[in-house]
Parts: C-alpha cells; sequence; structure tokens
C-alpha cells in the first residue's frame, strides 16, 4: 500500500464529504496497486452514509459513538486509518452494495478515470494527510524563553545591587515572557495581549502546574509591571517604597515560573 | 465582582475609567479600576492589587488602583492619570 496512491478524491468529486480518505473504506476498498481501482456500484447509498463520515474526517482520528452504524465493530472509522492495511482481508464482510465492481463495467471505468485524475492532483496532499503530525517547538517560544532568561538575569543583577523596585520590575517581565513562551510553544496558543499575569496563567487552563504558593504570587508580581516604574500610580517613588522583602518575593515568584516553563518546554521537545 | 468587594470592603467606593468608562475599548483592553477603601492601610501597593486581583474574574484583564481615603484626595490632585480618569469615571460601588 502506498499512501500516494490512496483513492482520495471521489468523495470530494461527488461532492458529498471531505472525508476522502475516512469514505475510503466505503467508496472502495484500498486493495489496489498503482493505478488500479476498484469501485462500488451503489454511490447514491455511499452519499447516504457519508453524512456521518464528515463528523470522523473533523474530529480526526475518532469518529466518537455514533458512526458505526451497520459495520462490523473493527471497520469503525475511527480505527480505519490504523487498520488500513487490512482492509483488503475484510473486503469480504461489507453488505453487498459496498462490494467492489468486477470486470470492466461502465461504472468502473468511468469512476477509475474521475478518481485516478483527482487523485493525481490531490495525491501529495493526501499522502501529507497519512503522515503524524510533526511537532516542534516555534523559534517564537523559544526567543520568548530566552528573553525570560535575560530579564531574570537582569532582574538578579538589580536585586544585588539594590534596585528593589528595577529587580520587581524586570521579575515580572521575565514572569510574563515565560507564560508567553509556554502557551506558544508547549500549548501552541497565541498569547493574549495582556500583561495580567493572572490573565495569562489562566489561558494556560492548568496545564502551566506550579506550586500554589508561585501561583497566588503572581497578582501581586503582575502589579509590579507598573507599580515598580511609575511614581504617581503608587503615589510613593518606587525606587524608595519598594522593599527588598517584596523584590525577593517577586525573584522567588518569576524563578519559580521560569523553572516550570523551562521544564515543560523541554519535555516538550 | 462587586458583591466579592463590597464583602471584603465595606467601606469601598469603586470607580470605573479607562477604555471601557469612556467607550472606547477593544476586545482585549484591560478594565480599570480604583479602589477607595481604609482597609488598604498598612499594606503595600503590590499587596492591595494583589488583594483585589484575587477578587475579580481572572479571565478578564484589570489595572488596578487601590488607595485610602487620604491617598485617593492626594492623588486627585497629584496624579495625571486620576485628575483625567475624574472627567469620566464612573462610580460603580
Amino acid at each position: 500500500m502506498r499512501n500516494a496512491d490512496l483513492p482520495l478524491c471521489l468523495y470530494s468529486w461527488t461532492s458529498v464529504s471531505r472525508s476522502t480518505t475516512d469514505a475510503q473504506p466505503h467508496g472502495f476498498n484500498g486493495s489496489f496497486n498503482g493505478c488500479r481501482w476498484h469501485l462500488v456500484r451503489y454511490l447514491p447509498k455511499i452519499a447516504q452514509e457519508s453524512r456521518w463520515l464528515g463528523p470522523c474526517f473533523c474530529d480526526g482520528m475518532d469518529a466518537g459513538g455514533t458512526a458505526t452504524t451497520g459495520y462490523p465493530p473493527n471497520r469503525k472509522p475511527s480505527r480505519w486509518k490504523h487498520e488500513f492495511s487490512d482492509l483488503s482481508r475484510e473486503e469480504n464482510q461489507q453488505p453487498f452494495w459496498r462490494q467492489e465492481v468486477a470486470g470492466d463495467s461502465p461504472h468502473n471505468s468511468f469512476f477509475s478515470a474521475a478518481a485516478g485524475l483527482c487523485t493525481l492532483r490531490r495525491g501529495f496532499q493526501g499522502a501529507t494527510r497519512q503522515m503524524p503530525l510533526m511537532r516542534r517547538v516555534r523559534p517564537e517560544a523559544l526567543d520568548w524563553l530566552e528573553e525570560a532568561k535575560a530579564d531574570f538575569r537582569h532582574a538578579m543583577e538589580a536585586y544585588r545591587a539594590g534596585s528593589d523596585n528595577w529587580a520587581c520590575l524586570v521579575a515580572e517581565q521575565a514572569a510574563e515572557k515565560a507564560i508567553k513562551a509556554f502557551l506558544i510553544g508547549v500549548l501552541r496558543k497565541r498569547p493574549i495581549h495582556t500583561r495580567d499575569l493572572t490573565v495569562l496563567h489562566r489561558q494556560t487552563r492548568g496545564r502551566l502546574k506550579m506550586p500554589a504558593s508561585t501561583t497566588n504570587a503572581l497578582a501581586e508580581l503582575s502589579a509590579y509591571c507598573t507599580g515598580a516604574r511609575y511614581p504617581n500610580s503608587g503615589l510613593n517613588r518606587p525606587s524608595l517604597s519598594i522593599t527588598a522583602v517584596q523584590a525577593g518575593r517577586a525573584m522567588r515568584t518569576a524563578r519559580g515560573v521560569l523553572a516550570v516553563v523551562k521544564r515543560e518546554t523541554a519535555r516538550s521537545g | 465582582m462587586r458583591s466579592r468587594l463590597a464583602s471584603r470592603y465595606p467601606d469601598a467606593q469603586a470607580y470605573l475609567f479607562g477604555t471601557y468608562a469612556n467607550g472606547t475599548w477593544l476586545e482585549d483592553s484591560a478594565l480599570d479600576i480604583l479602589l477607595v477603601s481604609e482597609r488598604f492601610k498598612g499594606q503595600s501597593f503590590a499587596e492591595r492589587i494583589a488583594e483585589v486581583r484575587r477578587l475579580v474574574p481572572s479571565d478578564v484583564s484589570f489595572e488596578i488602583l487601590a488607595y485610602t481615603l487620604e491617598e485617593f484626595e492626594r492623588a486627585k490632585t497629584r496624579s495625571v492619570v486620576i485628575r483625567d480618569a475624574s472627567r469620566y469615571w464612573r462610580r460603580i460601588m
């Protein structure tokens, strides 16, 4: 069986389903070689049945429980992609109207030609559908993570130098960038346009598992984004009012976030 | 949100300002709220904000200002942000 030869397009061509690969066992079987095609006789019946083929394509490998009416358990669409190589052995289990057309009937030659043309056009596309999804971390996510690390280094330097407000501000930046790196790199989501760490953390939907103390401290860390910079929001000069204790807390929170994100990013490859 | 704030800060005044108050918000705009309560006394600015942040929905971005009464009066004259906001803000509590 060659993936590129999958008879992909008959169903598209008959406008009954986008589910060309999942439609395969019902439209014609997979036991062909090269350009030899086997078609079934009763296309209207296939069209009727294909109403439930759509969802199983949309859901990828999982068709849900309702899509098996009239089919042997081992021919469920959800399992079909796994079992494609076994199709030729199972074809005798099909109802009569799904049996392949024998000989040189007009149906066979006409539909063979049409399906062959469509396959030539879309064969490559179909072949890629059969491949497992490649998963790589986006370079953009690594940029966010590296910037988070760089910010944390700056925060550490500021903390050691006694610039507590600056340490708080940059620690906030480090945590914000780390969470965005996690969202992009691990969860494959676009981060919400916000600096609110609580909202960003919520966007991870619990996938960024941090100690409760770190999660609770995000709200305070988030406040430093403006409070550690501007003298008018807190009504005091941040460089005088923010203490080393606060900076220490901010550093611990940022370090906690960064550690989890680094670990999860490494784990996701 | 209001009930939770009211139960934690019974004496609070709360104002909505920024884009949601003047109608120019975007979908991802933050809600700007200003809370005035005597309960903030003795807390750092970041601690106040963190405390309020935990009481409001976590799926919406917030920019929070939290003052005591005395600080609020001072902010009205001193802070450009508050002075501007006071022209159009809406009291929500």
